[in-house]
């Protein structure tokens, strides 16, 4: 399990996106879960013992403490050559305990929910401080928020037969697409998280955070070359998310299907400097990247970001308004309340180019002498909270898509993201392009091969000249990485012009 | 660990009970702790003790999995049933099912896989050699002004793999490391880099001191980076580069992503695919290797797979499943979680040490490319289109002359296997995919 942690990069340095291959945990049992139903029977907690719990994370000098539940059944089902090869069906459970002094944390969790284990989890993470002061818990009072994400029915524990037709549905649109089809994989996966948070300035709340995923991956040969692509859709909602004609099997089937048509008969990208249109909505891992893992505020507060102390300088073109929500309804990047009892609010993080401010957790809300902003989120109750973001965008602007793609004279417009990748100190990002073409006067014209665009955050973001009145926000299956932690994000753009980004072609 | 097999066979039963004609069950235990040391304080201690059950279970040669990572036998008695219950609506395929009985086995030989070192190691221990760690790392040089952090990682605990065929297996694994991230500022512009060492021994980690240097070496050597310009030159991939070009052959060997056809190296089983002089060892039970292991997750012996033997694909790497699909034979390369299904996986995955020295193959370079990070977006596996963005240092006349960043290197992996031209002498083994420096005749460099 952590065997492998330590060979990976990733945790270290850098901070990425990826598109997460659609698999879940997801659960179920027999208990069915309403919106209105107290998690505290889930979990066997009561006030009385989360305080007990609290005081003892408290009891050796920290200033703080929370206690974090968590609740989550998995399931995911998969079809390939034409066949359910895969049912999975999981619950994860736990329990963890912060204890924060400072920007201090000591951490602990547990797989038992029993006392005696959260005890021990208590005990083990007030070890960070070494004092015989000790602070007492605050009276708990619950946090009120309203849901982003109200579903009539959880389905994880439903029938799999609808699910298994959604699979169906898309094996056969994409076979049926094109004769050079030659293998299908089409998965759905759904969780539903279910928390409770107790600290010790009073707070408690706790959530019900559904997650659906759907995604296709085709390949398509002709004899002689052979291409793949994959199509994804994912949102906190129901079901009834899969049947928008956008969403359904067969939409989501058909775009990678089509692409990886098209892409069979992609020529090398050029190399170098280029002018560069980003179509909307995917290419938000542009903003994701090149603004998003910098602004966040551990890595500022810190001077581990190329954005540290910058706040009031330009930073961006001044045709670019960056914004970072956590309330879009139904989004991967939803939260109802962040993962320490903060709630999500509208950060607006660059504004006519001027750098406004940064994503905070409480702790570097606290160092920075700022006000939580709600990003505040953790992977699971093995991890403690971090700065994160929930959708991040660019803000629409005045020109029709049309109107951007005939100013160019010779270019590449990119359409299609894999994901990207940031070095938060010095500012330097990575995206890889997976559905691009060539720009010729003013029209789209060969399709290029797999790319990677190269830039640096603050050089790049100067470079826009155009922006869109198109802005999208993606409902692909964004999973963003950061220090060993994945969750699940959204990002946006509009179509967007950039007057010069390297080009890694061939 | 006596108790947690009891709970696998109990599993085992009540699931034949419920019908099932086949079983196996992974519990996986172990004991983690992450430290944080920054600026001298700690800033993160994380602790940990994570259990997990995985229920794989074959009916009328459907299947399905559930886990938990609540083992409370009401809660694992719920998987079961949950587990028969799913079942029922997977399809049939008639590549299911558990190992063949004589395919089951473990390696005899102690691999030195555990330390018990590792877990009397008392915490104050490890703060002292992280802070030590970083404040080394911080003393190096006056341009160094920040760090990102010092860590120690060390995890230890049991796999067990128990199944309805008779199999029955524990290991024991353990590992630690130490890792330093540093922060250089010249002129405004900040650099960062970091060096680490991960064994499955305590005494096998490499010294405090030369971790701090080689991270702040490393750190330094990026300051004044310039953007290249636009070319074709020969590339010199350093052991680090060049891990990362072998985990995309581990990637694309699978057995998995070969009948999945996700893969540059369909059809290619016996055919040239680089130059001559080029050996790929897949071996798990390379002694003290951080991927190594007494027996898969399927329960076949762990094994020495050569995969690429005189630039001839000689094996794809497969678990059962993928074996009998593309019927070759298992290679003892069956990897799952608690809650993931077997595919196979590489283990320990090197190319063998050549015989020049890495001055030797940037002597033999005029101009080109000294190549030392890349990013990992840019690959596509089916084709084998490679373009990554990267960081290096240019050579001019045979000698490392400036560090450069903010560009792209581009190729296509089948291409570039052909024009490997030097394998360096200096293999070691720090992780679980490792490689010795070598060239790549001409790549195209996108920059300025």
């Amino acid at each position: 399990m952590k065997r492998r942690e330590f060979i990976k990069k990733s945790g270290v340095i850098a901070a990425g996106i990826v598109t997460a291959p659609a698999w879940f945990d997801m659960t179920g049992f027999s208990k069915t879960v309403s919106e209105t139903q107290d998690l505290e029977n889930l979990f066997n907690i009561s006030a009385v013992e989360a305080e007990k719990l609290l005081r003892l994370a408290l009891s050796r000098g920290a200033q703080s403490a929370d206690l974090f539940f968590e609740y989550r059944p998995n399931s995911s089902l998969r079809i390939e050559d034409g066949i359910i090869k895969d049912i999975q069906y999981g619950i994860s459970l736990g329990m963890g305990v912060r204890a924060v002094k400072g920007d201090q944390i000591g951490y602990a969790y547990t797989d038992a929910i029993d006392f005696q284990s959260m005890k021990r989890a208590a005990e083990t993470a007030a070890n960070i401080a070494n004092s015989t002061e000790s602070f007492k818990p605050a009276h708990f009072q619950k946090v009120a928020a309203k849901n982003l994400y109200p579903v009539k029915t959880y389905s994880i524990d439903m029938d799999l037969n609808p699910k298994i037709t959604m699979l169906n549905e898309a094996d056969a649109t994409a076979r049926q697409f094109n004769a050079r089809v030659s293998s299908v994989i089409a998965s759905f996966s759904e969780e539903l998280r279910q928390i409770m948070y107790f600290d010790s300035d009073g707070k408690k709340f706790q959530d019900i955070q559904p997650l659906m995923s759907l995604r296709v991956q085709v390949i398509a040969e002709d004899g002689v070359r052979r291409q793949g692509a994959s199509a994804s859709r994912s949102a906190r909602a129901g079901l009834e998310f899969f049947e928008k004609p956008e969403n359904s099997p067969s939409a989501v089937a058909r775009q990678a299907a089509a692409t990886a048509i098209i892409n069979l008969d992609a020529k090398p990208a050029p190399a170098g400097p280029q002018v560069v249109i980003l179509g909307a909505g995917e290419s938000g891992v542009l903003i994701h990247e090149a603004v998003g893992h910098g602004l966040e505020a551990d890595y500022s507060y810190k001077n581990l970001s190329n954005y540290s102390g910058k706040v009031g300088q330009k930073v961006a073109a001044e045709n670019c308004t960056i914004i970072d929500s956590g309330l879009f309804p139904g989004k991967r990047g939803a939260l109802n309340v962040d993962d320490e009892g903060n709630l999500p609010t509208t950060t607006v993080l660059i504004e006519n180019g001027i750098l406004k401010g940064y994503m905070h957790n409480s702790i570097s809300a606290r160092m920075m002498k700022s006000n939580p902003t709600g990003n505040g989120r953790r992977q699971s109750y093995a991890y403690p909270p971090l700065a994160r973001m929930t959708t991040t965008y660019l803000q629409k602007g005045n020109y029709e898509p049309e109107e951007i793609i005939s100013s160019v004279k010779k270019g590449v417009y990119a359409k299609g993201f894999s994901g990207g990748q940031v070095d938060t100190i010095k500012g330097d990002f990575t995206f890889g392009v997976t559905e691009a073409y060539l720009i010729e006067d003013g029209k789209l014209t060969a399709p290029l091969k797999d790319v990677t665009l190269i830039g640096n955050g603050p050089d790049t973001m100067n470079k826009i000249l155009m922006v869109g009145n198109d802005l999208k926000i993606s409902d692909g299956t964004w999973s963003c990485g950061k220090d060993g932690q994945n969750i699940p994000v959204s990002v946006g753009n509009p179509t967007v012009k950039i007057s010069e980004i390297t080009v890694g072609g061939s | 660990m006596q108790e947690l097999v009891k709970i696998a066979e109990n599993v085992i039963s009540e699931a034949r009970r419920g019908g099932a004609d086949e079983v196996d069950v992974l519990v996986n235990n172990f004991t983690n702790t992450r430290l944080k040391i920054r600026l001298g304080k700690v800033e993160e201690l994380r602790q940990s003790n994570p259990k997990a059950l995985g229920i794989r279970v074959f009916k009328n040669k459907r299947k399905a999995l559930t886990y938990t990572s609540d083992l409370r036998p009401e809660s694992i008695s719920k998987m079961v049933q949950k587990a028969l219950e799913i079942v029922r609506v997977s399809s049939t395929d008639e590549y299911n099912g558990l190992p063949e009985k004589h395919l089951f086995g473990k390696v005899q030989a102690d691999l030195k896989l555990y330390d018990p070192e590792i877990a009397q190691i008392p915490t104050e221990s490890k703060i002292k050699m992280a802070t030590e760690l970083e404040d080394l790392g911080l003393k190096q040089n006056p341009l160094i002004t920040n760090s990102g952090g010092s860590f120690w990682n060390d995890s230890y605990g049991q796999s067990i793999l128990v199944n309805s065929q008779g199999f029955s297996g524990a290991q024991e694994f353990s590992s630690c490391s130490l890792s330093l991230q540093l922060v250089a500022e010249k002129d405004g512009v900040k650099q960062t880099d970091y060096w680490w060492s991960g064994q499955r021994a305590f005494n096998r980690l490499d010294s405090i001191e030369s971790i701090a240097k080689t991270a702040a070496a490393r750190t330094i050597r990026k300051i004044g980076a310039r953007k290249p310009t636009t070319q074709s030159v020969p590339v010199v991939y350093d052991p680090q580069t060049g891990a990362d070009l072998l985990a995309i052959l581990a990637s694309v060997v699978l057995g998995s992503a070969i009948y999945r056809k996700n893969s540059f190296l369909v059809d290619k089983l016996n055919q040239p695919i680089a130059i001559e002089e080029l050996n790929i060892i897949d071996d798990a039970t390379l002694p003290g290797g951080i991927d190594s292991r007494y027996f898969d997750d399927e329960g076949l012996p762990a094994r020495r797979n050569i995969v690429i033997e005189n630039g001839v694909l000689k094996t794809y790497l497969c678990d059962c499943y993928s074996a009998r699909k593309l019927q070759c034979t298992p290679t003892g390369s069956a990897r799952r979680g608690t809650s993931t299904d077997p595919s196979p996986s590489t283990s320990n995955f090197f190319l063998p040490a050549g015989k020049y020295s890495p001055e030797e193959i940037i002597g033999s370079i005029s101009n080109g490319l000294y190549l030392t990070d890349l990013n990992w977006v840019g690959i596509n596996y089916v084709t084998g289109d490679y373009s990554r963005g990267a960081e290096g240092i240019w050579i001019e006349n045979g000698k490392l002359a400036y560090p450069v960043q903010e560009f792209t290197v581009a190729g296509n992996v089948l291409e570039m296997l052909k024009s490997i031209s030097m394998i360096g002498n200096d293999l070691e083994f720090r992780g679980s995919i490792n490689s010795p420096t070598f060239k790549i005749d001409r790549m195209m460099v996108s920059g300025q």
